[in-house]
């Protein structure tokens, strides 16, 4: 059934981008054919095409999504059973910022290629920041806000500068419990939980 | 591209002359070349800088040529080479520190004349977010060439920018805050610009919205920072150094006019630059 969405064949799609994602961790971005990824992944150029019409490009960029989803689905992993949004916020940055440094292939990248990277990894942060934020907004809700603060803006900040903490953590190790623990309190929480002793 | 991109922020080494003096505007003073003896070089350095911010923010880095300068800015080839001689690269790269500086003496004039560290830190958003929305070179560069401007603003160089905007702003915070807290709270404004420049930057001009996160967010953490400070005996973080570990350049930076380091970092000087990475 040629033009089936691709959602309707995962095995077929999953295993062409599974095979990109293999050539471009070997060669890096602007090294990687179609026909590179078609021969890893065992199919013919024309499969490949039948499930990204746009080609190599949209081939690669499909890589970038899929894995920036697999990233945050992990990260989602990692902090839905958390009991408070101290919680969520604390294991999310230690988790994110951990992960993303033994990424290997997005290291070496963020080296050689920044420059075809880093465009479509802004256009996908910006569309996680609304996951995040939506994921957030239950916490934020149920922590409570001061009178005034809306809890859709207070969950947008949140996520917006968590994720800019896990991107580049500037003088924050995040890799130190009690760094974490002090940046989830000031800069993250300050205005939202009244202080331990106050 | 990656030339480009190298270019941007191979400023080190390229120190543009009589800086904050450039115009966004490219103007350029015509009667000076006229009658009286030769041009300072000074005068012709800016002049080439301001031709080189319009033709940038006309056409792109990868549409601009020297030819194209040198002609807007009214001297032949040879004496933008002479200037510059390092050519497109040391002219861009002069360009993008020349801005930075006058975009730096705007900020420091507007949070030096504000009364409280609320109007301060208000100053200094407001003022970002306008060169954010506003400045020619970097709406072109974020319209049409964003792989030549975001990797000078993300990740590994967006670690230094937020480090720079912190040990910038540290003295110009300082008549409120000990120089801990002033470099942490510099960091976290530099941060909050950050997070929401890309999509969210028209908020970072209004006055009003600016204000409030302020007042609700910054002004409760840097209470909490300081009642901190008190319970711990120490200023700012309970950890070592927030800057000192990573600052590869002298601390002296915090007294002397302060020009960040980071954005003329060249890619190829990063392992120098982070003691942290796992190299091991």
């Amino acid at each position: 059934m040629p033009g089936t969405p691709a959602s309707a064949r995962p095995s077929t799609r999953q295993r062409i981008l599974d095979a990109t994602y293999a050539c471009v961790a070997r060669w890096g971005i602007a090294k990687t054919t179609l026909e590179d990824a078609a021969r890893e992944a065992g199919v013919s150029r024309a499969t490949v095409y039948r499930h990204f019409p746009g080609g190599r490009d949209e081939l690669v960029d499909a890589v970038i999504v899929w894995q920036f989803l697999e990233f945050f689905a992990r990260l989602y992993e990692e902090v839905h059973d958390a009991d408070s949004l101290e919680e969520v916020l604390t294991r999310a940055l230690v988790f994110a910022r951990r992960a993303m440094l033994e990424h290997e292939v997005l290291q070496r990248l963020l080296e050689t290629e920044p420059e075809l990277l880093l465009p479509k990894m802004t256009i996908e942060a910006e569309r996680v920041e609304g996951m995040v934020a939506g994921f957030l907004l239950p916490y934020v809700a149920r922590q409570g806000v001061a009178p005034g603060v809306d809890v859709h803006e207070a969950a947008d900040y949140l996520a917006r500068m968590t994720l800019s903490l896990i991107a580049a953590p500037g003088s924050w190790d995040l890799s130190d419990p009690a760094q974490v623990a002090d940046v989830v309190r000031v800069e993250l929480l300050a205005w939202l939980v009244p202080p331990a002793d106050g | 591209m990656t030339t480009a991109q190298l270019v941007l922020v191979q400023g080190e080494g390229v120190h543009a002359s009589g800086c904050g003096d450039t115009t966004a505007d490219g103007a350029v003073d015509e009667r000076t070349e006229s009658g009286r003896g030769p041009v300072p070089s000074d005068l012709r350095r800016r002049r080439v800088l301001a031709a080189t911010v319009t033709c940038v923010a006309e056409r792109g880095i990868a549409g601009t040529t020297a030819d194209d300068i040198a002609r807007r800015a009214g001297c032949s080839r040879a004496t933008l080479y002479r200037l510059f001689p390092g050519g497109m690269d040391a002219v861009l790269a002069a360009m993008a520190e020349a801005e930075l500086r006058r975009f730096q003496a705007e900020l420091a004039e507007a949070i030096d004349r504000a009364g409280t560290l609320a109007d301060a830190l208000v100053a200094g958003m407001l003022g970002a977010g306008r060169v954010l929305t506003g400045h020619p070179v970097l709406a072109r560069l974020l319209a049409d060439e964003p792989g030549v401007i975001l990797p000078l603003v993300t990740f590994e160089h967006e670690e230094r920018l937020l480090a720079a905007a912190a040990r910038w702003a540290a003295p110009h915070l300082a008549r409120w805050l000990d120089p801990a807290a002033a470099a942490r709270v510099g960091e976290w404004v530099a941060r909050i610009v950050d997070a929401y420049a890309m999509d969210a930057a028209a908020q970072l001009t209004d006055e009003a919205w600016v204000r409030r996160l302020v007042d609700t967010v910054v002004l409760p953490g840097v209470a909490a920072m300081t009642s901190a400070a008190d319970d711990r005996g120490g200023p700012g973080r309970p950890t070592p150094g927030p800057l000192a570990g990573r600052a590869s350049s002298p601390p002296a930076a915090l007294s002397t006019p302060p020009i960040p380091d980071a954005p003329h970092r060249p890619t190829d000087s990063a392992p120098t630059d982070r003691p942290h990475r796992p190299t091991d």
